[in-house]
């Protein structure tokens, strides 16, 4: 609530106040620059506001720990360079690691949990592929198990469940092909309907953001533009003011989304 | 030895094989190894000796000749090696994970460099004289370590929220080559006897005649240890980034702080009993790694055991192969290391 955040002296957002509604899928969208990962960052308790405050479930993210925030929140970064080669359970498993006392071992639950997330994201077939082998795809789907194996709890209606899982994902499908970009959205989608995960997105991609998420929040220089369900919020004017271009938004039957096509820049250009 | 390690990897791979079972296992074969070679090492030398004869209880200690080699000639030499390949593998594991990198040292921080310009002040300017019954050239090259770490440390944190381990490995780097003009400098003023007693300090040895200077840096190298033991499970995490890891639940600035700390306090404890024994600490780890997996649980405590393994059978040669001539350690560590290394490059996929 009324967040600010400054690097140094550069103001990146001023002021902003949003609700991300529990259960459901909000994406984060604004030009280079709007404060999109700044905003993830603050929501994932990575940084802290320079000014105001923001809550999980009515509590001050400032007052909750480290592992007990990672066990309620997990994060995906655009892109994961791993230093040494792990493999893909080995990444997996290092989700579990809130979940760990600092010397325990993770035991036959952690490792049921590890390959359930893998199965979640299909990539299963791969835990014992080094990660640097994997396709880009591939790779970031494995980064998402580790991530679902940070919040999935054995739960006494399933066998394993997310109850209050919030999963934060920064560009997701940024370096993906059309085909992998798909495969990202489907399985974020059937996360959301079949573990209840409620997911915040920050992209680019207005096609990605139309299909998958149910509510928008649209940044533009550090503060909110527009705020509210995709169909309201994502329109051809919206484009304009967000990015300066014009673009052709309109309703495809067969996708059952809006479709978003650029067309040029805006003739209204102030810079 | 190496299939063996192998084998347990693969099987710990496909999960066959516990976690457990797997630590267990990985450790007690470098283990093994290490304990057969710092018996054996004491043995070996240009005068031949038995066990037997060295715990011949019907002699006394004055008139046995075999049990006063291996006492006071051979055994603090090996215990010295063990320490110094130890905490210079382990020390080199954890600075290339705090820094993300596989080319970094125990050296790359400025660590060497600093405790090599201490060690130099003292030879060449000729101040020679015990500081509380320990030797000065030890305490200097402890002390210069210490100033290279503060300043790297201070310039890593100046205007940074965290620990910028970008500027960590600038600031090393650059200091490592101030430092290393300054020796330049110094040594071009000094005689030719001082240079040459800087220039073999430089390349390592382990010429430890007595167990004091052991007993003074067993309290530094056990702190690192101790710290040690604390890192691996953040080590893993830390090598997928600072905001991966801090997403995961790690503590990154104390998780940072401490690796830095405790690699630096092991590196320095290490030379000033050592001098600068470069190779074990880049080498080491990744042949450990290219055996064993990237798990720093795992990596750790195996590269402390067969790094000490290493020096200590490196130390054999270097006082063997041109007996009675002993060759510095230094130089034996890459000449035989760097070899099976790339051997070894080309065996393991």
């Amino acid at each position: 609530m009324n967040v600010s955040f400054s690097y140094n002296t550069t103001q990146v957002l001023n002021n902003i106040s949003i609700t991300v509604p529990h259960g459901g899928i909000t994406g984060v969208l604004g030009p280079n620059g709007s404060g999109k990962t700044t905003l993830l960052n603050l929501l994932g308790g990575l940084l802290k506001p320079t000014a105001g405050y923001v809550r999980l479930d009515k509590k001050d993210l400032s007052t909750l720990s480290r592992p007990l925030l990672a066990k309620k929140m997990a994060f995906v970064t655009q892109e994961t360079h791993l230093a040494f080669d792990y493999s893909v359970l080995e990444i997996t498993l290092m989700g579990r690691y809130p979940h760990l006392s600092p010397f325990q071992i993770e035991g036959p639950t952690d490792i049921k949990i590890a390959r359930e997330a893998l199965k979640i994201t299909g990539t299963r077939d791969l835990e014992n592929r080094p990660f640097a082998s994997l396709s880009g795809g591939e790779k970031q789907r494995v980064i998402i198990a580790s991530a679902l194996a940070q919040l999935l709890q054995t739960s006494t209606k399933y066998e394993f469940g997310i109850t209050e899982g919030l999963l934060l994902l920064d560009e997701p499908t940024a370096a993906l092909d059309l085909r992998y970009q798909l495969e990202i959205a489907a399985t974020l989608r059937s996360l959301n309907k079949n573990q209840n995960t409620t997911i915040v997105v920050a992209t680019h991609d207005l096609n990605l953001a139309a299909s998958l998420c149910d509510q928008l929040i649209l940044l533009r220089s550090g503060h909110v533009l527009k705020e509210g369900p995709t169909p309201k919020v994502l329109s051809a004017e919206t484009v304009r003011v967000l990015y300066n271009v014009e673009a052709d938004v309109r309703f495809n039957e067969n996708s059952g989304y809006l479709n978003i096509a650029p067309i040029s820049k805006s003739p209204n250009e102030a810079n | 030895m190496l299939r063996m390690v192998h084998s347990i990897r693969l099987a710990t791979k496909t999960r066959c094989l516990d976690f457990r079972w797997r630590f267990g296992l990985i450790q007690l074969t470098f283990g093994v190894l290490a304990l057969t070679v710092c018996i054996v090492a004491p043995l070996v030398g240009p005068v031949p000796i038995s066990l037997n004869a060295v715990f011949n209880s019907s002699l006394p200690f004055s008139e046995n000749v075999d049990a006063q080699i291996f006492f006071i000639a051979r055994l603090p030499r090996v215990l010295a090696g063990a320490l110094v390949g130890g905490a210079l593998a382990a020390a080199g594991v954890v600075l290339q994970a705090l820094l993300r990198n596989p080319l970094a040292t125990p050296f790359t921080l400025g660590v060497s460099a600093g405790a090599s310009l201490g060690a130099m002040l003292v030879l060449i300017l000729g101040l020679p004289i015990p500081i509380m019954g320990i030797a000065a050239v030890p305490v200097a090259s402890f002390v210069g370590s210490l100033g290279a770490v503060s300043i790297v440390y201070a310039l890593a944190r100046f205007r940074y929220q965290g620990l910028s381990t970008n500027v960590l490995l600038l600031a090393g780097v650059t200091l490592n080559s101030i430092f290393s003009a300054i020796i330049l400098f110094v040594q071009y003023l000094a005689d030719y006897t001082q240079s040459f007693q800087a220039i073999r300090w430089l390349m390592g040895n382990l010429d430890v005649s007595s167990y004091t200077p052991i007993l003074y840096a067993l309290p530094l190298l056990t702190i690192a240890f101790i710290a040690f033991a604390s890192l691996p499970r953040s080590l893993n995490l830390l090598t997928l980034g600072p905001k991966s890891a801090s997403a995961r639940g790690v503590n990154v600035l104390q998780t940072q702080r401490l690796a830095f700390f405790s690699a630096s306090l092991a590196t320095g404890a290490a030379v000033s009993l050592g001098g600068p024994i470069g190779f074990i600490g880049i080498i080491i780890p990744h042949v450990v790694r290219l055996l064993v997996g990237a798990d720093h649980r795992i990596v750790l405590p195996a590269a402390a055991l067969l790094g000490a393994a290493f020096l200590v059978a490196c130390d054999v040669v270097a006082r063997t192969l041109m007996s009675p001539m002993e060759l510095p350690v230094g130089i034996i560590t890459a000449m035989l290391g760097g070899p099976f290394f790339l051997w070894l490059l080309t065996r393991i996929r």
